[in-house]
């Protein structure tokens, strides 16, 4: 028997029939049907069914009646020479075809779309304004400035930290000074008091912060780095009107004298303070002790059993007199104290306003709501950066933003994280590269980190312990600086010519 | 037939319609005779074929007379065969199919086909009015594929498919005109191995 004829040859073997292959697909066939009877038989089959149709059917006619009905088609002018156009030709015609004009309208439809493009692409190109990223050269001064007047709008920071983060820590060193020791806990206290009493006493505080006038002296000391930091700060704060600063470096010197306006109070914040603390260390504290000559309460906070800071309340107007913060070993880190002060005496107003210590860039505070739709633009806002909660979201333009600026906390330590649109153009002064955090750090009061990553420079303040700044630091991205591609500077010139037309 | 002047256009003398008429009066009319099957609508579908040409002259493209026949007959006839097909299908709900004139040949009009064994005319009005044409056009006008993608308007692909699947639903049909297995597998051996034997081509 012959088995069943090549299915997949079906094709070419009606068309070799009709003489329709290619030469080529003529070739191949022929050489299969060599060695397949089944196809050879399939071919034989067809050739007779096209024998049967093409040898018949030439005969027909149409009837004399037909003929005189196609005649009469042209009425009385079927004897007349017809208008039309010659009917042959040297070359052969084509037929119109409306399968070959679909394609013509699709192609020339793909090629005015595609010219429409690349006019919009070439415009755009052409059009594309100098690379829109501005130089930033030293992004540290703003970002200490706002971190300053952060720290003056802290309701559990004496005045004198904010006025001595501005002078530079170098200006303040002296080897010769000494350490500070902790303050002894006095052997006369009367009674412990439990973690909420200690807690109402640092609401206490908080609440008196600006409340009323007060002038005295401040002495003000540091560790950083084996090196002593001390200065004597001068303060005359009026009520509504905010505080005047000197600061004197340890030989007497004036380096710094400003005014800082008064804090502005928000009770969220400080609320959401005071909770970070509760949450993130255990208050405890003491009454009946005294400090400059004044009976106070002192609150501690502790973690893990070790202090970390504590503060001396006025009992009288809760005012905070004394600020101590220690390392994990328990020695001193900070330590802020008021030498003299006199409350209330001072109620007339100052008679000139000195220049602004500090002059925050940013303007704008948004809530912490916002941080999704920052993130969905390309910042970096997280809720926490190295175990610290977001507490704070300020910009310099709440539609959209060049510059913003984050806060976290614990309710002690602060972080600042400063977002800036740009380029850094060089390292800030004091500064060296640092290849273990990829970033600029300068330690000092204040620890500062800044680098650049993607189209935006990032500085990190915080005056908390360096470990904490690394921790930050490693927290946020680093990125390498985008080369702007085709497409994006297609689409800064578009957006320039845009914006020219809205003009 | 070809003519030896340099600019056709100068010497054209335009035909009368007399003269369009008893020229392609005969072609047209073979073509449709084919394709309906039966003398009756072969005649009314050349009058159509007719009637376009002669409205629409003033549009016709310069050498391409048979073509443009062909496609207006082929045309007018899938045309008519799809309205039919649609009819039906619409009237089967109400029973208005048997009240229809069938499009198909009644087997007095087959016998009365001198030209064409009326199995054959039979087998060939049992195709799909596509096939049909793609075959008849092939098999019976001896068009190239080529020709034939012109008339109908298709690729090439789509009239070797048509042609192909008309010509197998042609031998199912046609199965007891076959010659015996024994004989027709030699003859194709014989046929076949003679053809591959001949030195390739050239071109």
């Amino acid at each position: 028997m012959i088995g069943r004829p090549c299915a997949d040859l079906a094709e070419s073997r009606s068309a070799y029939v009709d003489d329709a292959l290619g030469p080529d697909d003529r070739d191949r066939l022929v050489a299969h049907l060599v060695g397949c009877a089944a196809c050879r038989s399939d071919v034989d089959e067809l050739r007779t069914i096209r024998r049967l149709l093409s040898g018949s059917g030439t005969q027909a006619t149409a009837s004399a009646d037909l003929s005189q009905r196609l005649t009469s088609i042209a009425g009385p002018q079927a004897s007349d020479p017809l208008w039309t156009r010659p009917f042959r030709r040297t070359s052969p015609g084509m037929l119109p075809s409306e399968r070959r004009r679909r394609h013509l309208r699709l192609g020339a439809a793909s090629f005015a779309v595609g010219a429409v493009v690349t006019t919009a692409v070439g415009v755009g190109y052409a059009a594309a304004p100098a690379p829109a990223l501005a130089l930033i050269n030293d992004p540290s001064a703003d970002a200490q400035a706002e971190f300053t007047s952060v720290l003056a709008q802290s309701p559990l920071a004496t005045d004198s930290i904010g006025a001595v983060m501005l002078v530079g820590a170098e200006r303040l060193t002296s080897e010769s000074g000494v350490p500070p020791a902790a303050t002894p806990r006095n052997a006369k206290q009367k009674s412990s008091l439990t973690s909420a009493e200690a807690r109402g006493a640092l609401v206490r505080a908080s609440a008196a912060a600006g409340s009323f006038s007060y002038s005295g002296t401040q002495a003000f000391t540091a560790v950083m780095n084996g090196m002593t930091v001390s200065a004597v700060v001068q303060i005359d704060s009026r009520t509504e009107q905010g505080s005047q600063l000197t600061v004197f470096d340890a030989r007497g010197d004036k380096v710094l004298a400003g005014y800082t306006r008064p804090s502005v109070q928000s009770r969220m914040v400080d609320k959401q303070l005071l909770y970070l603390l509760e949450r993130n260390y255990h208050l405890s504290g003491w009454s009946g002790t005294t400090t400059a000559g004044r009976p106070a309460t002192v609150v501690e906070v502790s973690s893990g059993g070790s202090m970390a800071a504590r503060w001396w309340i006025d009992d009288a107007t809760g005012l905070l007199l004394a600020q101590e913060t220690y390392d994990r070993q328990g020695q001193v880190s900070l330590s802020s104290r008021f030498i003299s002060l006199r409350i209330g005496s001072v109620s007339s107003i100052l008679e000139h306003l000195p220049p602004r210590l500090s002059v925050s860039t940013t303007t704008s505070a948004l809530t912490l709501s916002s941080s999704p739709q920052l993130t969905a633009r390309g910042w970096s806002c997280s809720h926490s950066l190295a175990g610290l909660a977001l507490v704070r979201v300020r910009t310099d333009r709440a539609d959209n933003p060049n510059l913003l600026h984050l806060v976290y906390s614990d309710g002690l330590n602060t972080v600042s994280v400063f977002q800036r649109r740009g380029v850094l153009g060089g390292p800030p002064q004091d500064a060296p590269w640092s290849t273990d955090l990829g970033a600029y750090l300068r330690p000092g009061t204040l620890s500062l980190a800044t680098w650049q990553s993607g189209a935006t420079v990032y500085t990190v303040i915080t005056d908390g312990p360096t470990k904490l700044l690394a921790e930050a630091v490693r927290g946020l991205p680093h990125e390498p600086l985008p080369s702007p591609t085709t497409m994006d500077r297609v689409q800064a010139g578009w957006a320039d010519i845009l914006s020219r037309l809205r003009r | 037939m070809s003519l030896p002047e340099q600019n056709p256009a100068l010497d054209w003398v335009p035909p009368t319609w007399e003269e369009i008429v008893r020229d392609h009066s005969s072609r047209v009319y073979r073509l449709a005779y084919r394709l309906t099957g039966n003398r009756h609508d072969a005649e009314d579908l050349t009058q159509d074929v007719f009637v376009r040409v002669f409205r629409s002259l003033h549009r016709f493209q310069p050498g391409t007379l048979e073509g443009w026949l062909h496609r207006i007959t082929t045309n007018l006839f899938l045309d008519g065969a799809r309205r039919r097909q649609k009819i039906r299908f619409d009237g089967l709900a109400d029973g208005a199919a048997d009240r229809l004139a069938s499009a198909w040949p009644t087997p007095s009009e087959q016998l009365a086909d001198a030209d064409l064994d009326h199995d054959v005319a039979a087998a060939l009005a049992a195709l799909p009015p596509e096939f049909r044409a793609a075959v008849v056009l092939c098999d019976i006008e001896g068009l190239s594929y080529e020709e034939i993608a012109s008339v109908l308007d298709v690729k090439i692909g789509t009239v070797r498919s048509r042609i192909h699947r008309g010509r197998a639903q042609l031998r199912a049909a046609l199965a007891h005109r076959q010659p015996s297995g024994e004989r027709g597998r030699y003859l194709g051996v014989a046929d076949e191995t003679g053809r591959g034997l001949e030195p390739a081509r050239p071109g």
